[in-house]
Parts: C-alpha cells; structure tokens; sequence
C-alpha cells in the first residue's frame, strides 16, 4: 500500500512537468499565435541546446548529490581556446579535441578536491570557476576573438534536415548521459554515490574514482557545449557562458531530478530544458520585460524544488 | 528516608512491540543509585521517560509525593530531572560561559547582560571549588572538563535529580577521581545521583544501592554491600531457558580461512584470531566495547596503524572496502540505513550493488540478469516483498536486513562478518538470519557474529572471543557456557584468577 502511494508521488512530479509544459505551451500558443511556427519551434530548439548540453552534463553531478558552478566558465574557456587555435591555423578537429581535454583536465581537477581533499562540491567550484575564469581572461585580455571557419559557420548557422545542428548535439549529450547512467556501471555508481555513499563504499565501490569521472565528463559536455557557442556566434567572448551554470542547475531541477541526490534521469532534464526554453521564448513574443523574466524563473525553481521538499517531509513525517 | 521520586506500573511500547512491562522505580533523597543492565535492558529508555525524552505508554511517577507528567525534557529540567548523556551536548566552538547559559541567557532589553552573568558562572565555581577559564572554546577543554562544565549547568538549574549516563568512558583515572569527588559533594547536598554504568568496580566504591533490570522489567534492588559480581551477572542476566545450540559446522582439519595478527588502529588494540572454514566466531561484548570498530579495520572501512591479514594461507593487504571484497571478505554492517541500504533505491539494485560486474551483459549492466539474480536471492533467503522493483525503504526491518545479507550470495566470499544482524528486527526474522548464517556455514564460509545479545551468541557461535576496550579480554570454546559467564567475564575484565 505504502509503496503504492510512493509510486503515485513520484510519477505526478515528473508528469507534472510535463502537464505544465504542455500547458503552458497551450496558452502561449493562444497569446502569440507566432509560437507554434516551425520558424519558431526550431529557433527555440537552437536557443535551448547550449544549455542543454551543459544540463545533460550536470544531470550526472546532481544524482551525485553534487553541484557544478564551475562549468559556466569552461564553457566560456572552450569557446576562447577553440577561436584562438583555429586563429592560429590549428586544424579545427585537432582544435576541437585540444578543448575537450581542457575541459576533461578541469573536470579532473573538480573531482580531486570534490573527492579526495572534501571540499563541498559548491565552494570547490566556485573555486575552480575563479581559477578557469582567470585563465580564460590571461588568454584573451578580455578582447572577443572572431572565428572564420566554413564548418564551424555550418555547425552553428545550418541545418541538417531543416533541424539545426546544435539541436543534434544536445540530443547527442542527452543520449549519451541517458546511456552512461541506464546502462554502464559507471552509471549505476553514480547513483550510488548520491544516494548513500557510505554504504556505497562498503559495497567496494570506488566512489572517489566515481565522482572524478562524473566531474570529468560533465566538464567535456560543458567545453562542447563552448565550442558549439562559438560556432553560432561566430566570436568567442570571455563572458559569452556565463550564468550558464544557473540555468543548467535549473533546467536539471525543474525537470524533477532530486537534488539530494541518488534519482532523477537524462530525460528529465530535456523536460527541464525545454520548460526553461518556452518561457524565456515566449517572454520574447508577448515583449514582457527582460527583468521580469528572471524573477519568474527563479519563482519557479523555488517551487520545483520547493515542491520536492515539502513532499519529503510528508513521507518522512508518515 | 522519604522517597523523592517514584515511577509506578511504567510501560512504553514502540510501534506495538512493548520494551517496558510495567516497571516500578523508586528512589530515596540524597542516595547513590546505580542502574544496572544489559543492553536492551530498558534502563536508558526509563530514563528518556523520567526526562520527558520519551513519553511513556503507561504509569504514573510521583515526584516528593505529588503526581507530576513529564511530557517533554522542559517540563523535566523544571520539575528539577536533569540527565548528563554520553554525549554531551556542549557546542564546541562557542566559549564555556557562552554554553554555560545557552538558551537561557541573562537579557536586559534582548542585549547580553555579560557581567552578570560572569557573576553567576564566578559564584558556582567558588560554591564547587572548580575553577575553568570562562572564556575559553569548548573544544579546547578535555573530556572530562566538558563534562564537568555540562554538569555544574545542571546544577545551576538547582537539579534535584541528576541522572549521569556511563559518565567515565571517556575519562582518565584522575579525572574519574575528580568526578567520583563531585558526585560525592553533591550527596552531601541531597542531590539525588542515578549512575548508570557497566563498571562496577565503580559502582562498588561509589553507590549505596543498585537496581537492575533485565528485558524491560525490574529484577529487584538491593545495597551494593550486598552483592557480588557473580550475583550481579546471574541477575542481569536471568536463568533463561536457552535455546538448543546450533549444530557445530567447522572443519576442524583444514586451515584457517581467517587470521588476523596484531590488529591496531585507535580504537581497536592489538587484536589477534583466526576462522576456520565453516566456523562462526562470536564477538561478545557490551555495546561500545569496540567489536565494530575490530572488524570495521578488518574489512578496511576505518584504517588501521598495525596488524597483518591472511586469507586462506595468503597474505593481503586491505586498505579499502574494495581490498576486502576483493579478497573475499563480506561484510553486514552494524546500522542497515546508513551503511547497509540505499533506501530510495529499488531492491535488485541493493542487491546487486556488490556483484554488478558478474551480472553485466556484452560489458553493459542488464537489469533483467539483474533481478534474475534477485529473485533467486528472494527465494534463498525468503525475504517477503512484493515486486523486486519497489523501494527497499518501505520493508520491514528484518526483510531490509534479508537485502543487506543477499548482496553478499556468492561463492567468492570465504569470510562473512555479521555486524548486529537481528538488531530492531521481529522474531521470526531473527530466525531465518539464524539459518542464514547457518546456511553459510555448512558451505564452509568463515563467519565472524556480533550481537549484543548474549543468548543468540551462545546459539550461533562455535567459540567467542569476549571484547572489552578494543582488546580481546578472553577466548571461550562454545561448550556449557552460559549468559552468567559471559557477562561475569565482561564485567570482571577476563578470566577468573586461580
């Protein structure tokens, strides 16, 4: 019977994601009948998949029961050092490569501290975000680098079958994520980790080599995520990523992954994703003030997690 | 002598299971009371009870004649009822006269009155001739001089009452000299001391009367001139009718499968034994004598400073879980929701979590072997659930333990440690982890069995080594041993001389 009621809990959080998409959708659609255009839908798509990708990334951090604010300013990092070497005349894969193992070094670093010298995953990026954001502005001098490259011009302006290319990588990001955490045991592990890392690690796990792996991969989707920035900006600036960290911890939030860690899916966060994504574009539409926006997105972290919270402590209570 | 406090027909029942039968409790102003018990006894639910900690189920407690209900610790520490707990509950990091009045700061229009309050800490110092730098951290003070601050609070509060919960375990033998003094001061003001403790050279030289308890009922109370350790440990222990012993399963001829050298780390001291195949070691010793913290440096979840391991003959080096696991160690561990489960997770995932690597397909996990495995582990074992899918958190205790346990069914494992297995589970189960272990056993598993429970050590084990501080006070072959002699060995510190 109990185990029935948790059951039910459970599904109208995540269905009720879903149900306020698609209502929301609904009414924006009515309000600015410019919504549902396919020009529309696929800006939208466009809009969503850098965050996106650094969401699918922090998906993995949260079900570990950790945060990332550092991934902002990798992203910001990636985008300076793909435009700086392709500047240079580096081939643009070797160029592309050379950043994923930046940001790989970086993700390594995070889940050293994270793990072995215990720094709270919040303070020890904040940390190292200072500690990339220094770097990015000694590179750049705080000066924008423009970028020309036909590919990278097809990566971030074109399309493939009339989808834009972001929007592939973002579905890319999310697969993978999906598949490292359904079926490797690396996955499983990370559950683990967040869900109780103490029993974890008396069931022989090798939870500090877990959280240094999570950290790294999390850091790679993040640098893709700078590089596919630059692409479609066509400049790389030291700041062009920034706040995007907040918007990725939101997105995986809204989507239902619980942030104490040990549940939650890749799935849920493109719910998120796009939850975040039709609100700021619909804001767009109906010319409602900038500001404005940033109060209701923050409303409704609030009750995402609120929601969860209050939940909790029912069952707990019980 | 009047009697200051009486607690009459008390009874406390926690989720239907009653642990208090009715208990009567009475004692005279001014005494020594020791509180004498086995663990489970129900002494220190009695006192939660008389410190409004817990809320009793039924009876009635007199306080200098009149009926008072203690409903919560507030009305407790007004009505005079102060406890000391183990723990204590100094703040480190704020200063002795800042803990001194936490939560009952001096104000004069909500600002600190700072003097006077320094005053009041001054005039109890002198009245108690003990002198602590008010202005020192917490944390920098010993043990003892927390405890000592935590003390003198409750006596600023003019506590009638004062009930002092295994106050020495910690202490050096001056600093016990020093709280042995104090205790004695306070007789001669007419406090009231209720002093629970497991020493009982303590208890001989400081208390005027002990009461002891067994199973949640009161045995009696007598003058401590009156009674002998061998009188105390048939008393708290009872003359119980014993359940038939568990047919022996240890290959007798083969090698042992287990030897432990010169274990050490701080906690555990210099501990040495061995298993054989099919053998079940008993660890028995009261709680907090370090039995977990032994096999804890065994299996590498604490570290250690010393001591070698050999598994089958061969030398290994354990230094985390995984060594251990490796090696062919399994380990159930003492508290099942901190350290055994993952209670938002689904059973066959709980379950697979040691052995994910034997259960993986085309080197991906596939969750159908996975509750494959489950499965079968829910018939061995006969763990009552509905779907192997639904949260581990919402079974029973003993069916949560019956999880913890199933992670270890493998042939790779040569040693089991049960850590407090059948702790807060219903008969039945206890039971079935008897066959469990059983089970393992005839499969010629080495097997290391806590329990706290004498009676299930004597049913379980073949030999047992009796724990006291760290150290292995004496080694019993499991024949004709009773509770009595356990207990006796634990209380007196080893074997009988001459």
């Amino acid at each position: 019977m109990k185990a029935m009621k948790n059951m039910k809990k459970i599904d109208l959080r995540s269905y009720g994601v879903v149900i306020g998409l698609v209502i929301l959708c609904i009414i924006v659609s009515l309000m600015a009948p410019s919504f549902f255009t396919i020009r529309n839908i696929l800006n939208l798509l466009r809009q969503i998949s850098i965050v996106g990708i650094i969401a699918a990334g922090m998906t993995l951090v949260i079900i570990s029961g950790n945060f990332d604010i550092s991934v902002g300013y990798i992203c910001c990092l990636a985008g300076v050092v793909t435009a700086k070497l392709l500047n240079m005349g580096v081939p643009l894969l070797v160029s592309m490569l050379a950043v994923l193992v930046v940001g790989a070094l970086t993700g390594v670093c995070t889940g050293f501290v994270v793990s072995v010298v215990r720094i709270p995953s919040m303070i020890a990026t904040l940390g190292m975000g200072q500690v990339v954001n220094g770097i990015l502005l000694m590179i750049c001098h705080g000066y924008p680098q423009s970028i020309d490259n036909d590919v990278m011009d097809f990566i971030g302006k074109d399309g493939i079958l009339g989808v834009p290319v972001p929007v592939y990588f973002f579905l890319f990001s999310i697969i993978l994520v999906s598949f490292v955490l359904k079926k490797t045991e690396f996955g499983r592990h990370i559950y683990a980790v967040g869900g109780n890392e103490e029993a974890s690690r008396l069931c022989g796990i090798h939870t500090k080599k877990v959280v240094i792996m999570l950290f790294t991969l999390s850091s790679m989707l993040a640098a893709l995520s700078g590089i596919i920035l630059t692409a479609r900006v066509g400049t790389a600036t030291a700041t062009a990523g920034s706040g995007y960290e907040l918007d990725a911890i939101a997105a995986v939030v809204i989507g239902g992954t619980c942030v104490s860690g040990g549940e939650g899916s890749a799935w849920k966060t493109i719910i998120g994703v796009m939850f975040m994504g039709v609100i700021s574009n619909s804001f767009n539409l109906l010319q409602v003030d900038v500001y404005f926006q940033y109060v209701l997105k923050g409303l409704i972290i609030l009750i995402a997690v609120g929601f969860d919270c209050v939940s909790r402590m029912r069952v707990e209570s019980k | 002598m009047s009697s200051v406090l009486e607690m009459k027909g008390i009874k406390k029942s926690f989720s239907n299971v009653e642990v208090l039968h009715g208990v009567d409790f009475s004692l005279e102003k001014g005494e020594i009371r020791a509180l004498l018990g086995a663990n489970g006894a129900g002494k220190s639910t009695l006192m939660k009870i008389l410190c409004g900690i817990y809320s009793a189920t039924d009876g009635e407690i007199h306080l200098e004649g009149k009926p008072v209900s203690i409903t919560q610790p507030s009305t407790a520490s007004e009505l005079g009822i102060a406890i000391v707990h183990q723990e204590l509950s100094i703040i480190p990091t704020l200063t002795v006269l800042q803990n001194f009045f936490l939560g009952r700061e001096e104000l004069s229009h909500g600002i600190l009155k700072e003097k006077e309050m320094r005053k009041q800490y001054r005039e109890i110092c002198t009245e108690f001739e003990f002198d602590i730098d008010p202005d020192i951290q917490a944390r920098k003070l010993s043990v003892a001089k927390q405890q000592m601050i935590e003390i003198m609070k409750i006596l600023s509060l003019d506590a009638k009452i004062i009930v002092l919960d295994e106050p020495t375990t910690s202490l050096t033998d001056d600093e016990k000299k020093n709280l042995f003094g104090l205790i004695r001061q306070l007789k001669e003001r007419e406090k009231t001391i209720i002093y629970i403790s497991h020493v009982l050279e303590e208890i001989f030289l400081l208390a005027d009367q002990a009461t002891i308890m067994r199973n949640g009922e009161m045995v009696g109370t007598w003058p401590v001139k009156e009674l002998t350790i061998p009188l105390i440990s048939e008393y708290m222990t009872g003359n119980k009718i014993e359940h038939g012993q568990r047919g022996s399963t240890v290959q007798e001829n083969m090698p042992p499968v287990l030897e432990v050298k010169n274990l050490c780390n701080q906690s555990v001291h210099d501990v040495t034994f061995s298993v054989k195949p099919g053998e079940v070691l008993g660890l028995a010793g009261l709680m907090g004598a370090g039995r977990s913290e032994i096999v804890r440096a065994l299996f590498g979840a604490d570290s250690k400073t010393a001591g070698s391991i050999q598994i089958a003959g061969k030398t290994v080096r354990i230094r985390t879980p995984r060594d251990a696991i490796r090696s062919g160690i399994g380990l159930i561990p003492e508290d099942r929701k901190t350290e055994g489960l993952i209670l938002k997770h689904e059973i066959f995932k709980n379950m697979s979590m040691v052995q994910l690597k034997k259960l993986k397909k085309h080197s991906l996990l596939h969750e159908k072997t996975e509750k494959q495995f489950a499965k079968q582990a829910v018939e061995k074992l006969s763990i009552k659930l509905n779907k192997v899918t639904d949260q581990v958190g919402n079974l029973s205790g003993g069916n949560q333990q019956k999880v913890v346990v199933s992670k270890w069914i493998s042939e790779d494992f040569k040693v089991l440690i049960f850590d407090e297995p059948t702790k807060g589970i219903d008969i039945g189960a206890k039971e079935d982890i008897f066959q469990i272990v059983d089970d393992f056993a005839k499969m010629g598993i080495g097997i290391i069995f806590i329990s706290s429970d004498l009676e299930e050590v004597i049913r379980v084990a073949d030999r047992m080594l009796i724990i006291r501080d760290g150290q292995v006070i004496e080694e019993m072959e499991n024949k004709d041993v009773s509770q009595k002699d356990i207990m006796e060995s634990i209380l007196r510190g080893g074997k009988k001389v001459g």
